[in-house]
């Protein structure tokens, strides 16, 4: 029966096959999802936005002069004179400040456009923003004299254009007396980057694997195991590829934005200078940031956070601020798992951190198994001085304090040169290497002695290919558990460095940077839920490192009991 | 150490004067250790021919196989390194090819099987696969073609469903069955020589006929040269020859399968015979060679037989016998004796 079902097939059914290690697949599934989907599920951005901010338009309208004005000036200058007048103190070259300033001018025109569309008397905008085409481009071929005419021509217009063109903002009645009409943005997703996109959208993918997985094998290949097997490859192409295909998609939809908005986006619906037809905001409309005055150390929902709350408004603390698209003040949903020193909802800051601690731990263990796994198989199999030098190379890591040494190298590296993260799971992965160096060396001594290596050399097998085809995959077991246990610690790891002050930056959270927050039992909370996501985290990757195991080492033939 | 020109005096085999597909000449194989150097193999002098059975018999650790693992040059070194003499295979001295080179003769030219068919399988891979392997490496197949070899070859040394069982992997196979499956890796790319280092030991006497007897088949389908290491004196006299007898690094008595059997003229030779047991002679105490085999780090001088050998003399202490034709054989028959057994015993 089981010769029917081939490695892989083995592999996975063995790894799921105990309970309470699907358990632990299915909570890292979730908590990586949790750390993939923290800007979807926590922000303070709506998904959509319909509707008009009279602000940015005021900004627009205000600002288009200024920006022509400058756009006249530095063509009417041309570069010789711009260099002299700039050569003091440095800075763009005369190209990139005519860019800046014609991009600035296109900017607020588009945006201006995009609220006057129907309007008879935006077309004048079109003709500013050709006229100020015809200036760049005479400007830049040199011909400076008609540059000035049209550049001036613009700053005409431009001024025509701000007297005129005054909206009917509900908060001035009787300043402007054009009507604006709503314009539908999608404020989160333009805050979301390519790299973000592309694993938001392999993880979905993943996670609905079984879903879709089951539908093409039974659809599409009929249910023939020799084809489901040849079309693995194919699948896994295919989610990569999705995965690529929405990062680029999404790099282009959230690249070009034309909103001049700063401001949250939340503040400006609450005070009116947005006026809204249609909003949809996250589950928790929290930012990781946001702090709130108001609601410092707001304990659990369940622990009296929600029934404390109206308390405050009276006497002295400041009064609980409630946004638009928040939960009321009383509601338990607001700050369900309460907040810190500083008023931050820990629910969402618990999604975001998970990010920089899944990853530290990650990316550490991957580049330490590799390292490890080298150095350990080269000094194992051709043994003699190599092994020596090896040996000692790993003996002299080894006796380095690793926790000091990421400490020193993470405290000097300059977070703008290299960002923390990437600089503490590199140093991770360089001075932790060794105990994956130490047993792949042991499991390769072991096996270099066994037949089947020789057999491959008899074969007429290469060096390199006898270790890679021959000997590692019999000495992944041990490795791959170490590789789990490796995640773990990196977690740890980070955690320490973050509670220590010297983890990523603030207000970026992590797990271990929200532990550290508050070191009073009065406020359990803030040390309570972290410390248990990590816990929950480290127990996951042990079980499922143990699992592993044993779940790649065909001798274990538990199918036949 | 001074020798006489070896080929001179070894004797040929009995289709008259066909080139020798391999030929060692005087091979030192030798292991530094602690105490000194081990001289495991010390002058071996040994021919093959093609579609010739060469059968090599010694006690344990008398150096029959690392002169197969010197032959393939797969002694480990360090510790190992080759000390003298040549391998000529085909006319090549594989001593003194690149290791590129060495790599396209191994498994394609020259294969190899072990005595353990239990460690010389990779068990994180089905058997196919690890057949596919070798056809890929030195035939450049497709995979899909060379899987479909894999289950050719397994059918060829009699596995039944080859398909299926192609999917295995090792330890859900028998005894035998791997020791089918090491078969069909080693032939799989057609070599000319089949070295075979003890292939039946691990296994029971039924398997044990049944594998020596596809061993044949193969050799007679694929007219391949095989060179038998065994211990068990009883496979010699079935699959091969001829015969060499190793004794402490050296190839000491060297003939016909039949002719050894029959007349064998060095006292080791008598001795290993004579230990064997008979159905003939039930209940009786069988003789065993006094002492034990010398150890490679403190060799005797002369004769390396002498200290265990009923007919030693001043001689044997003082000069090592070389091999020589036998007096008055009949064929083929050396000796590296200075008072050979003359008679039957």
């Amino acid at each position: 029966m089981n010769e029917t079902r081939d490695a892989w097939e083995q592999v996975v059914g063995r790894l799921v096959r105990r309970r309470l290690v699907r358990a632990a697949l299915v909570v890292l599934a979730l908590l990586y999802a949790g750390a993939i989907y923290a800007p979807l599920l926590a922000s303070d951005r709506p998904y959509v936005l319909v509707g008009i901010d009279y602000r940015e338009y005021g900004e627009a309208r205000r600002t288009l002069l200024p920006a022509t004005t400058n756009l006249a000036r530095l063509l009417r200058e041309g570069p010789e004179e711009y260099g002299a007048r700039r050569a003091a103190s440095g800075g763009f070259g005369w190209e990139e400040a005519v860019a800046a300033e014609e991009e600035a001018a296109a900017r607020r025109v588009a945006t201006m456009q995009a609220y006057l569309a129907g309007e008879p008397r935006a077309a004048v905008l079109g003709d500013l923003s050709a006229r100020v085409d015809a200036a760049v481009a005479a400007g830049r071929s040199g011909d400076r004299e008609r540059a000035t005419a049209h550049a001036d021509a613009a700053r005409e217009l431009a001024g025509a254009i701000q007297t005129s063109l005054a909206a009917r903002d509900p908060r001035r009645p009787g300043e402007g007396e054009v009507t604006l009409r709503p314009v539908r943005r999608h404020p989160l997703w333009q805050a979301i980057g390519a790299t973000e996109l592309f694993f938001m959208v392999l993880w979905t993918l993943v996670l609905l694997g079984p879903l879709w997985g089951r539908a093409v094998d039974r659809l599409l290949l009929g249910g023939d195991p020799t084809r489901i097997r040849r079309a693995r490859a194919a699948k896994l192409a295919a989610v990569l590829a999705l995965s690529l295909l929405g990062a680029l998609a999404g790099g282009r939809g959230g690249g070009g934005s034309t909103s001049l908005e700063s401001a949250s986006i939340k503040a400006g619906l609450t005070s009116g200078d947005i006026v809204a037809t249609r909003v949809v905001f996250p589950p928790l409309s929290f930012g990781f940031a946001e702090l709130r005055a108001g609601e410092r150390l707001r304990p659990p929902s369940w622990a009296g956070g929600a029934a404390r709350a109206p308390a405050g408004a009276g006497a002295g603390p400041p009064e609980v601020e409630v946004l638009y698209g928040e939960p009321a003040a009383a509601s338990p949903w607001r700050h369900l798992l309460g907040t810190d020193s500083l008023g931050r909802d820990l629910l969402v800051r618990l999604l975001w951190g998970g990010r920089i601690s899944l990853t530290v731990g990650l990316v550490s263990a991957v580049l330490l198994v590799l390292i490890g796994t080298a150095v350990g198989a080269a000094a194992g199999y051709f043994g003699g001085w190599i092994d020596l030098v090896l040996s000692r190379v790993i003996e002299v890591v080894l006796c380095i304090p690793a926790f000091f040494l990421i400490l020193t190298v993470v405290a000097f590296t300059d977070p703008a040169v290299v960002p923390p993260l990437v600089a503490i799971a590199v140093v991770i992965a360089l001075v932790r290497w060794t105990g994956v160096a130490r047993l792949a060396r042991a499991e390769v001594l072991r096996l270099r002695e066994l037949e089947f290596t020789l057999a491959a050399r008899a074969l007429g097998a290469s060096a390199l290919r006898t270790i890679f085809r021959h000997v590692l995959p019999n000495a992944i077991g041990p490795i791959l558990v170490a590789g789990a246990f490796a995640v773990a610690a990196g977690i740890l790891t980070e955690s320490a460095l973050s509670f220590l002050g010297l983890g990523v930056s603030h207000p970026i959270p992590s797990w271990g940077a929200l532990a550290t927050e508050s070191r009073s039992p009065a406020h359990w909370w803030i040390q309570v839920f972290p410390g248990l996501l990590i816990f929950v985290t480290v127990v996951c990757y042990n079980l499922v490192g143990d699992a592993i195991r044993d779940a790649v080492d065909p001798r274990m033939r538990i199918e036949s009991r | 150490m001074k020798r006489e020109d070896p080929s001179a005096t070894l004797p040929r085999g009995t289709a008259g004067a066909r080139a020798p597909l391999l030929a060692l000449r005087g091979l030192c194989t030798y292991f530094r250790g602690e105490t000194g150097v081990a001289r495991a193999v010390d002058g071996v002098d040994l021919e093959i021919l093609p579609r010739e059975t060469v059968g090599l018999v010694g006690e344990s650790g008398c150096g029959k196989s690392v002169t197969a693992l010197s032959i393939l040059r797969l002694v480990p070194d360090p510790p190992g390194f080759h000390a003298g003499g040549e391998i000529r295979f085909a006319g090549r001295d594989l001593l003194r090819l690149p290791a590129a080179e060495m790599r396209r003769i191994r498994g394609n030219e020259v294969a190899m099987i072990f005595q353990e068919p239990m460690t010389a399988l990779n068990p994180v891979f089905a058997v196919g696969e690890q057949i596919a392997e070798a056809v890929r490496l030195h035939q450049g197949l497709s995979r899909r073609e060379a899987s479909a070899r894999a289950a050719r070859m397994l059918e060829q040394v009699g596995i039944p469903d080859p398909a299926r069982r192609a999917r295995s992997y090792p330890h859900q196979l028998s005894g035998g069955m791997r020791q089918r499956v090491m078969i069909a890796m080693a032939v799989s790319c057609g070599p000319r020589l089949l070295i075979a280092d003890e292939p039946t030991t691990a296994l029971d006497v039924t398997v044990q006929a049944q594998i020596l007897a596809l061993l044949a088949d193969l050799q007679r389908r694929t007219g391949m040269s095989m060179l038998l290491i065994t211990h068990d004196l009883g496979v010699v006299a079935e699959t091969a020859d001829r015969v060499a007898v190793m004794y402490a690094g050296r190839v000491v008595e060297h003939a016909g399968v039949r002719e050894l059997f029959a007349r064998p003229r060095h006292p080791y030779t008598v001795g290993l015979l004579r230990s064997r047991p008979d159905l003939a002679r039930p209940g009786e105490r069988l003789p065993a060679i006094e002492g034990a085999v010398p150890s490679a780090f403190a060799l005797p001088a002369g004769c390396r037989f002498h200290p265990r050998c009923p007919r030693a003399a001043a001689r044997c202490v003082a000069e090592e016998p070389a091999l020589l034709p036998a007096p008055a054989a009949a064929g083929e028959h050396a000796v590296a004796c200075h008072f050979p057994v003359a008679e039957e015993p």
